[in-house]
């Protein structure tokens, strides 16, 4: 029997967006649901970013409304409750941090200005490493791995604060076509075993039909939204385990 | 040691300390934040206040340190309007900086001696009033590093993460580019406008150098700052060479020897 874990994580009602005098995104009308994984698919400049920026409050719609777990994105205070998983290109390989410090700063949007890190957050992001099977590259310096490893260290500094939405933003870019299936299945484990909403911004579209289908749910303009739906997995079968690996 | 009985000497290591310890602070954020020729920007726009101070006689490092204000003020405010190309901001800026300092220039023709001491520095002169001022703005500075170590490291690190987060991300970079005109505004004494720069960023890159993680790299960046400005003035001291370029000099060997001792490690 369906249980009730079907509340609207993400509410877009008529959102209309440009740049000036180009219209990026003109009347959208789009419901993500708990545990529902959204893929999203287009071209440079289609639009896909300013969506996901206007999805977590950091821009605002010209007209419409946007609302995230019930709320006004823009007045969205609970912060811990998105992940956010970075394109691989968008890392500096040379920047001097190590894994361990990466992951750590997954808590540091949770923790008020001025809170100091705590014995028990260094505990927190080890169980977060050993999640995602990390925990031996702890003091590596994350531009010295491999993308996949580089990934996993971002999903694991996403899942710190236990999200409720994980979006991940291009993650695959960068990265050979081996890594970027098992990424895809570790992800795909992570829906099918956790309580958590997925959007999920990709330019592979073999990837995205493999798991959510082939015919999108919704095409609006150039953007495309394939969705498999929460109700597609029973409520029951959530595992709320620890670890994720895969 | 007989060289410390020189009062001129004691001043110019205790401001050289406190400089060597800011500049680094900041600078590893600024030049992790790929804006490496902020500090010079401000330091050119810094010199075109100090001219003007010294054109109608008013305390020119004071002057200098409000150009340097209301040029991290406009490099903000460029950043935001061109959000992709913060490179843009900067040589808008810079330009317009060496354009004002160069019409006083050419209008106070006689202060060019003067000038040349903000320009390449004096930090034998340093006053023990102008020792006050640099504690204060490391104080600032130290606690500003101190209190948001967290914030400024995720801004660093991941902007979008960090403002998906809830982050303040464009009030922390807007202080953290007020903090590096305080910085300049200190250190014009030390090495001068036209070598600020180079306390700003050649400790931060030698530190990227170690590959280390991010609050070792903090650590050693201030090591080496302080090793070679405090080297680098009893050199000078001693053989009476231009402190600003022993240290600045002094450096760029420390950083060349750490990036020839990893290549040797690696082969």
């Amino acid at each position: 029997m369906e249980q009730p874990c079907h509340q609207d994580i993400v509410n877009l009602e008529d959102v209309c967006f440009s740049y000036g005098n180009h219209q990026v995104i003109q009347h959208l009308n789009f419901t993500i649901k708990e545990r529902d994984f959204v893929g999203v698919i287009g071209s440079n400049g289609a639009g896909k970013s300013t969506l996901l920026k206007m999805i977590v409050g950091l821009i605002q719609p010209k007209t419409g409304r946007v609302e995230l777990f019930g709320k006004n994105s823009a007045q969205f205070k609970e912060r811990e409750k998105i992940g956010y998983v970075p394109q691989k290109n968008a890392l500096n390989p040379l920047f001097p941090a190590t894994v361990k410090e990466v992951v750590l700063s997954g808590l540091y949007s949770r923790k008020k200005i001025l809170r100091r890190i705590h014995k028990q957050d260094l505990e927190v992001a080890q169980d977060a490493m050993e999640s995602f099977s990390i925990e031996h590259l702890a003091d590596r310096k994350i531009g010295q791995l491999s993308g996949g490893q580089q990934q996993r260290v971002f999903l694991a500094r996403a899942m710190i604060n236990k999200p409720k939405l994980l979006i991940l933003d291009e993650p695959t870019v960068g990265i050979d076509e081996d890594t970027q299936r098992k990424f895809f299945q570790l992800i795909q484990h992570m829906h099918q075993h956790h309580d958590m909403t997925f959007i999920m911004v990709s330019h592979d579209i073999e990837a995205m039909h493999s798991y959510l289908g082939s015919k999108p749910q919704l095409v609006h303009d150039q953007i495309l939204f394939f969705v498999k739906h929460s109700h597609e997995i029973h409520c029951d079968e959530i595992t709320l385990a620890h670890g994720i690996t895969s | 040691m007989d060289l410390f009985q020189y009062e001129i000497l004691q001043r110019a290591i205790i401001a050289g300390v406190l400089i060597g310890l800011i500049s680094p602070l900041i600078g590893l954020f600024v030049v992790l934040r790929r804006l490496s020729l902020l500090g010079d920007t401000i330091a050119h726009v810094s010199i075109a206040g100090v001219a003007l101070g010294l054109l109608i006689d008013i305390y020119p490092l004071g002057l200098g340190f409000l150009f340097a204000i209301f040029a991290a003020f406009a490099i903000e405010m460029f950043r935001k309007y061109y959000q992709s190309y913060a490179e843009l901001s900067i040589a808008i800026i810079m330009s317009g900086g060496i354009a004002v300092a160069s019409i006083l220039f050419t209008l106070g023709k006689g202060y060019n001696i003067n000038v040349q001491t903000y320009l390449f520095g004096s930090i034998f002169t340093v006053s023990m009033q102008e020792i006050w001022i640099i504690l204060a703005f490391s104080v600032i500075i130290v606690l500003f590093v101190f209190l948001f170590y967290k914030e400024l490291f995720l801004i660093t690190f991941d902007e979008d993460a960090a403002a998906v987060g809830g982050l303040p991300v464009r009030a922390i970079n807007f202080v953290n580019t007020i903090l590096t005109a305080f910085v300049v505004s200190a250190a014009i004494k030390v090495v001068g406008a036209l070598l600020v720069s180079a306390l700003i960023t050649i400790p931060a890159a030698a530190g990227i150098a170690l590959r280390k993680g991010f609050k070792t790299t903090l650590f050693w960046t201030v090591i080496i700052s302080e090793f070679a400005i405090v080297t680098g003035l009893l050199i000078s001291w001693e053989w009476n060479l231009a402190p600003n370029g022993t240290i600045v000099l002094l450096l760029i060997g420390i950083l060349l020897s750490i990036m020839i001792g990893f290549k040797k490690a690696r082969t």
